[in-house]
């Protein structure tokens, strides 16, 4: 697997979800493996927590589920 | 209260500097030990206090060192660039002069360069006070 496709299948998943997942769970975490998803959680610590426990070492996507996903800013360096 | 101070010779010419170690989340450290596998060891970083981040950063070469798969992909956007798609990783991170342990965080990871491997951001700040003394050539992080 190269490391454009990690993930993909998961934020396929998060995708075609993403309406419910907003009308039911807006502002919580969902853990998604492959085309399942596992649960959603009010905090992160406890989702990424279940993430290990239930894929070990197969990747996992914990992602908040929101209306708009704000872009993280950084300033450039100067020197 | 933890105090960690941290002197640099000119910190006007480094800038916030802070020595920190990277390690793979205490889950994901779990996770290994439970299936029997090593765990690798933490990474010595020097990082840039950096009060322009929304959210701490670490270097390529961390992550392949470390092993990390993500778990989310975000835009990242920046004054002079549009919005890059970076990866998500789950890390520890500890602030070296105190020993502060800031256990299963969020991190983008960025190439970073010029010898920095980690922008602390203002989601590690908004725990912490940080004091930049300018005078005396020190930087204090406490919680």
């Amino acid at each position: 697997m190269t490391e454009s496709d990690t993930l993909n299948k998961e934020l396929e998943t998060f995708a075609k979800m993403r309406d419910k997942l907003l009308a039911d769970h807006e502002g919580k975490w969902a853990l998604i493996s492959g085309d399942r998803l596992i649960d959603t959680f009010t905090s992160h610590d406890d989702a990424l927590k279940r993430g290990y426990e239930e894929c070990g070492e197969k990747s996992f996507l914990l992602k908040q589920i929101k209306r708009y996903e704000r872009s993280i800013h950084l300033l450039p360096r100067i020197a | 209260m933890s105090i960690g101070d941290f002197r640099t010779l000119n910190l006007e010419e480094t800038g916030p500097l802070y020595p920190v170690l990277i390690g793979i989340s205490t889950y994901h450290a779990d996770s290994l030990q439970y299936e029997g596998l090593s765990v690798p060891e933490v990474i010595e970083a020097m990082a840039l206090i950096d009060t322009g981040a929304s959210l701490t950063a670490i270097d390529t070469g961390i992550t392949d060192r470390l092993k990390l798969m993500p778990i989310d992909y975000v835009n990242v956007s920046s004054v002079t660039e549009a919005g890059v798609r970076a990866p998500i990783f789950d890390v520890d991170l500890i602030i070296e002069p105190n020993q502060l342990v800031v256990p299963n965080i969020r991190v983008v990871e960025l190439s970073l360069g010029g010898g920095i491997q980690c922008l602390i951001g203002r989601d590690i700040l908004s725990r912490m006070l940080l004091i930049y003394n300018g005078v005396r050539n020190s930087i204090i992080l406490c919680n």
